[in-house]
C-alpha cells in the first residue's frame, strides 16, 4: 500500500530526502547556545510539505530516509537509529489531516487543523525519539530528558514550522487566501515575528549575564543552571505559541463570521438573483452588529426585493399580452378605414396594380 | 421588375427606420439596385443613419410633391464605403425645414403623386428594390404606399398598443391584397422565449415572422447613428438583418 503511495514519486523522494539530509548535516550547528539538543532545523518544512501537499507516506519516506542520510554524513552511522523512525511521524502525521477531506486551507477551522497536526506530529515523533533513545542508551532519566530537551525541541519544531509554513503553503497554492484564512495568516506572521524579538532580547540579556556568572566561577554546575533556563525559557515560548494560535484562530473566526460569512452569502443571493431564482425567503438575516456590513446586506435585500417584484410585475404583463387582442374594437378601427372613399379607390388602384403585374 | 417593399409599423419608436436602413445596405452589398424613400414626411430621420447632409438648395421629396421638380432629381446617392460587388445605394430624402413639414401638414398634397413617383423612380433608376420608410398610422400616404406595394413588412416591439395596431395594419394590407406580408419582431426584452414568441404572434396573425431582434441599449444608441450592419459584419443583429434581406430577395 505505502508503495503504491510513492511509486510516482520515487524521484522527488530521492531527491528531497538527499537535500533533508544534507541540510541535516549543514544545519546541525544551528544549535541554541548552551542547549545541545535543540537545534533550528527549517528542513523540517520539507517533509511537512510533502505530506501535506502530496501525501502522508511521501512525507514520512523524505524525513525517515533524509534523517538517515544526515546522520551517515555527521558520521553518526546507525546509533541514532530510532531517530529517523521518529522523524518518519514528522512528515506523516501533519499529512493525515488528508484523511479528514483537507486537501487545502480554505477555512479558519482547516488552518488549525493543519497547524495543530502539525505540532502534533513533532511531539509523538521527539517522544518516540527521546524515549527509545532512553531505553536503548540509559544515560539519564526519562524525566529529566523530557523536561530538559524534550520540551524545548517540541517547541522550538512547532515554532520554527508556524512561522516558515504558512508562506511556503501560499506559494504552493495549498494555503488559499481569502478574508479568514488572510486575517489569521497575517496575525500568525506578526505574532511570531514580535516573539520571536522579545525571546531574542530576554535570552541574550541572560544568556550574557549567566556566562559572565559561569566564566567567574561565582556558580557552581552552570551548565545545569543554563539548561534549566533554557528549558524555562522554551515554556514559556510554548505558552506564547499556544495564545498565539488561539487567537489566530479566533480572529479567524471572528473575519469568516463578521465578513467572509456575509460576503458569500451576498454572493449566493447575487447568483440566486442573476438566475432568477431568488424568492423572499433568499433575503439574508440581518446581524445584529450594526455596521457598513450590516448597511450593504440590507441594501442588497431591498435591491433584489425591488428587482423580484419589477420582474414578476413584467412577467405578468407579458402574459397579458398574448392573451389580449380585442377583436371588437380592431374590426371597429378596420371599418372606419376601409369604408372610406379613399380606401376603396385604392382598393381598386391596387386591384388594377396586381392584374398589371400578373399580365 | 423592381419590388416595392413597403416597411411600417404602427406606432413610432419601434426602429423601423434602422432596420430600413441596414436591410437597404444588406441587399445594395448583394449586387441588389436598391432606393430607400422616406415618405415619413412629418418626421423624417432614415438620413441620419445613412450620414446623408441635407442641403436646402438641393430638391427633396417635398419639392416633388409641390411639383417643383421630378421625382428623379430628389435622389441622393449614399456615400457608402462601396464593399467588392456592392452596388448603388439611392435615398430621396424628406425636408427636415420645419417650415416645410408644417406646410406639408397643413396643406395636405396629392396622394396620387406619390404612387406616380415610386413607379418613375423604379423605372429611371433600373430599380431592384424600393424601400419605403412609412409614417406610423395609416394615413393616406401610408395606406397607398401599402396599396402599391409588392411586399410589406410590419415591424412591432411585443407589446400590447403594437400587438393590437400591428393587427389592424395586416388586415388592412391584406384587403389591399399585398402578396407578401411578413412581421419583423424588435427590441425584445431578454427575458423572452423567441421560439414561443414567434408562435404566438404567427398563430395571431396568420402572416409569418420573417425576423427577430433581441433588445440592447448599445445597439440602438450606436445604431441611429450609422448603419450598425455595416459596421459590425459579424453580430447577430447583422445576421438577422441578413436573413431578413434574403427573405425579401426570395419571396
Amino acid at each position: 500500500m505505502f508503495f503504491d503511495k510513492i511509486r510516482r514519486y520515487l524521484l522527488p523522494v530521492a531527491i528531497f530526502s538527499l537535500l533533508y539530509g544534507g541540510l541535516n548535516f549543514l544545519l546541525s550547528g544551528l544549535v541554541l547556545p548552551g542547549a545541545d539538543f535543540t537545534t533550528f532545523r527549517p528542513q523540517l518544512l520539507i517533509p511537512v510539505v510533502f505530506g501535506l501537499v502530496v501525501n502522508p507516506w511521501v512525507g514520512g519516506i523524505i524525513a525517515m530516509a533524509g534523517n538517515f542520510f544526515g546522520d551517515f554524513l555527521l558520521d553518526y552511522g546507525l546509533y541514532f537509529w530510532p531517530w529517523s523512525i521518529a522523524n518518519f511521524f514528522i512528515g506523516f502525521i501533519p499529512g493525515m489531516v488528508a484523511w479528514w477531506g483537507i486537501r487545502n486551507i480554505k477555512k479558519v477551522n482547516e488552518f488549525i487543523m493543519v497547524l495543530v497536526f502539525v505540532f502534533l506530529g513533532n511531539a509523538i515523533a521527539m517522544f518516540i525519539g527521546f524515549t527509545t533513545h532512553v531505553m536503548l542508551h540509559g544515560d539519564a532519566t526519562l524525566l529529566y530528558v523530557l523536561r530538559t530537551f524534550y520540551v524545548p525541541g517540541v517547541i522550538s519544531n512547532s515554532y520554527i514550522l508556524m512561522l516558515l509554513l504558512p508562506p511556503v503553503l501560499v506559494l504552493l497554492k495549498y494555503l488559499k487566501l481569502n478574508i479568514e484564512t488572510r486575517a489569521m495568516f497575517l496575525f500568525l506572521l506578526f505574532s511570531l515575528g514580535v516573539l520571536t524579538i522579545v525571546v531574542a532580547a530576554v535570552f541574550w540579556s541572560q544568556f550574557n549575564s549567566l556566562t559572565n556568572l559561569i566564566a567567574n566561577q561565582r556558580i557552581e554546575n552552570g551548565y545545569d543552571v543554563l539548561q534549566q533556563m533554557i528549558a524555562h525559557l522554551f515554556n514559556w515560548i510554548g505558552v506564547a505559541l499556544l495564545v498565539i494560535l488561539i487567537a489566530a484562530g479566533s480572529l479567524g473566526y471572528y473575519f469568516s463570521n463578521r465578513f467572509m460569512k456575509p460576503v458569500m452569502q451576498l454572493a449566493e443571493a447575487a447568483n440566486l438573483l442573476k438566475q432568477g431564482q431568488w424568492e423572499e425567503k433568499s433575503r439574508i438575516s440581518i446581524p445584529r452588529v450594526n455596521d457598513e456590513m450590516t448597511s450593504l446586506i440590507q441594501l442588497f435585500n431591498n435591491m433584489a426585493t425591488e428587482v423580484y417584484q419589477r420582474e414578476a410585475r413584467m412577467s405578468s404583463e407579458i402574459e397579458q399580452l398574448k392573451l389580449s387582442i380585442d377583436k371588437k374594437k380592431e374590426d371597429k378601427i378596420v371599418k372606419e378605414i376601409t369604408e372610406t372613399d379613399f380606401f376603396r379607390k385604392l382598393e381598386e388602384k391596387s386591384n388594377k396594380i396586381r392584374k398589371g403585374k400578373n399580365r | 421588375m423592381a419590388a416595392i417593399v413597403s416597411i411600417h409599423s404602427y406606432r413610432g419608436g419601434t426602429g423601423k427606420s434602422n432596420l430600413t436602413a441596414n436591410i437597404a445596405y444588406q441587399l445594395a452589398s448583394t449586387g441588389k439596385r436598391v432606393a430607400v424613400i422616406d415618405t415619413d414626411i412629418q418626421s423624417p430621420g432614415i438620413h441620419v443613419i445613412f450620414n446623408v447632409q441635407q442641403d436646402a438648395n438641393l430638391p427633396c421629396l417635398n419639392d416633388y410633391l409641390w411639383r417643383k421638380c421630378e421625382i428623379e432629381e430628389a435622389v441622393v446617392e449614399v456615400d457608402v464605403t462601396m464593399a467588392e460587388g456592392m452596388n448603388k445605394l439611392f435615398l430621396i430624402p424628406s425636408s427636415t425645414n420645419t417650415g416645410d413639414i408644417a406646410r406639408i401638414i397643413n396643406d395636405g398634397y396629392n396622394v396620387e403623386l406619390l404612387s406616380e413617383g415610386f413607379e418613375r423612380l423604379c423605372e429611371k433608376l433600373s430599380l431592384d428594390f424600393l424601400l419605403i420608410d412609412t409614417h406610423p398610422g395609416l394615413n393616406e400616404e401610408t395606406l397607398l404606399s401599402i396599396a402599391v406595394s409588392d411586399k410589406l413588412l410590419v415591424i412591432l416591439r411585443p407589446d400590447q398598443q403594437d400587438f393590437e395596431g400591428s393587427s389592424i395594419t395586416l388586415r388592412v394590407a391584406s384587403r389591399l391584397q399585398v402578396e407578401h406580408i411578413a412581421v419583423v419582431i424588435n427590441k425584445i426584452p431578454a427575458s423572452l422565449n423567441l421560439e414561443a414568441l414567434k408562435g404566438d404572434v404567427e398563430s395571431a396573425y396568420g402572416h409569418p415572422v420573417a425576423a427577430m431582434f433581441p433588445h440592447s441599449d448599445d445597439l440602438m444608441l450606436l445604431g441611429s447613428k450609422e448603419v450598425f450592419s455595416k459596421r459590425y459584419p459579424g453580430h447577430q443583429f447583422t445576421r438577422e438583418i441578413t436573413t431578413l434581406s434574403n427573405y425579401i430577395s426570395q419571396v
